[in-house]
């Protein structure tokens, strides 16, 4: 499925909007990592423990986006956005969303 | 496929000795001594600064067009590094004992004190039973649904 953070599709007609759709998830680590996580705060550099909760989450909003896309029986979702936030402490909350669209190849319509 | 053998291309040369150094030294893999020789030489050699020189632009363009950070395969080589995998091994080992010891003593040492009342004791032991069923359902859920999540191999 193609996912498009503009509002067009190049070469091709939106045909359709079929709507919203979105895909969210809150993920975090175990008190393990949070605890490394604390320490390197302290000595600097990459938090490898948040920079792979932060990714897990993004690769399962849009899964999640995505399968909602599908279900609805878009081509493609236009507009896409990530967004996040924190609900909790060291919690990762991400919503991926976008229109999903029906679409055409321009030079079959 | 056939190779056309009129159009290939003539292989390089391998690089000479000089170049080689040159390499190294832009490369600050020279040892000090070898390092202090090398400038040396650079100051009556201008064709050997021009090799140094090409190097170092080679190094700096090759930093920006390459991938900004360590491969994977150094993180990998870090991360198994003896040293850091003993000291996090020995840090956890050392600090699940004492947590887990000093939670047995405490919790004994305050539900088997004659001093406090025993309906404060029940109340105390209760909720610490409470706590640690509600923590081992969350853990077990986990456990169980660890390979189920796709998620988790996910690095960045």
């Amino acid at each position: 499925m193609l996912i498009l953070t503009t509002n067009e599709v190049a070469a091709a007609k939106i045909t359709e909007s079929l709507g919203l759709v979105r895909g969210t998830t809150v993920r975090t680590r175990h008190w393990g990592h949070n605890l490394i996580a604390a320490f390197k705060g302290l000595v600097g550099g990459e938090v490898h423990e948040y920079t792979k909760v932060i990714a897990e989450a993004r690769e399962e909003a849009l899964d999640r986006m995505k399968a909602e896309a599908f279900a609805l029986g878009a081509d493609a979702v236009v507009g896409f956005r990530f967004a996040t936030s924190e609900v909790a402490k060291n919690c990762a909350e991400v919503v991926a969303y976008g229109s999903a669209v029906k679409i055409v190849r321009a030079d079959q319509d | 496929m056939m190779l056309d053998q009129d159009n290939r291309q003539p292989e390089e040369p391998p690089p000479g000795a000089d170049e080689l150094m040159a390499m190294a030294y832009a490369d600050g893999e020279l040892g000090a001594e070898e390092a202090a020789a090398f400038s040396a030489r650079l100051k009556g050699d201008p064709a050997l600064l021009r090799l140094v020189a090409e190097h170092r632009a080679l190094d700096a363009l090759a930093r920006q067009v390459g991938h900004p950070e360590p491969a994977e395969i150094d993180w990998a080589v870090l991360k198994a590094d003896p040293t850091h995998r003993g000291t996090t091994v020995a840090g956890w080992v050392l600090l699940a004992a004492s947590a887990l010891i000093g939670a047995a003593i405490a919790s004994g040492s305050f539900l088997l004190d004659d001093t406090v009342p025993f309906p404060a004791r029940a109340l105390a032991g209760a909720g610490v039973l409470g706590l640690a069923l509600l923590f081992s359902a969350v853990l077990r859920r986990r456990l169980r649904a660890i390979p189920l999540d796709p998620y988790r191999h996910v690095q960045r």
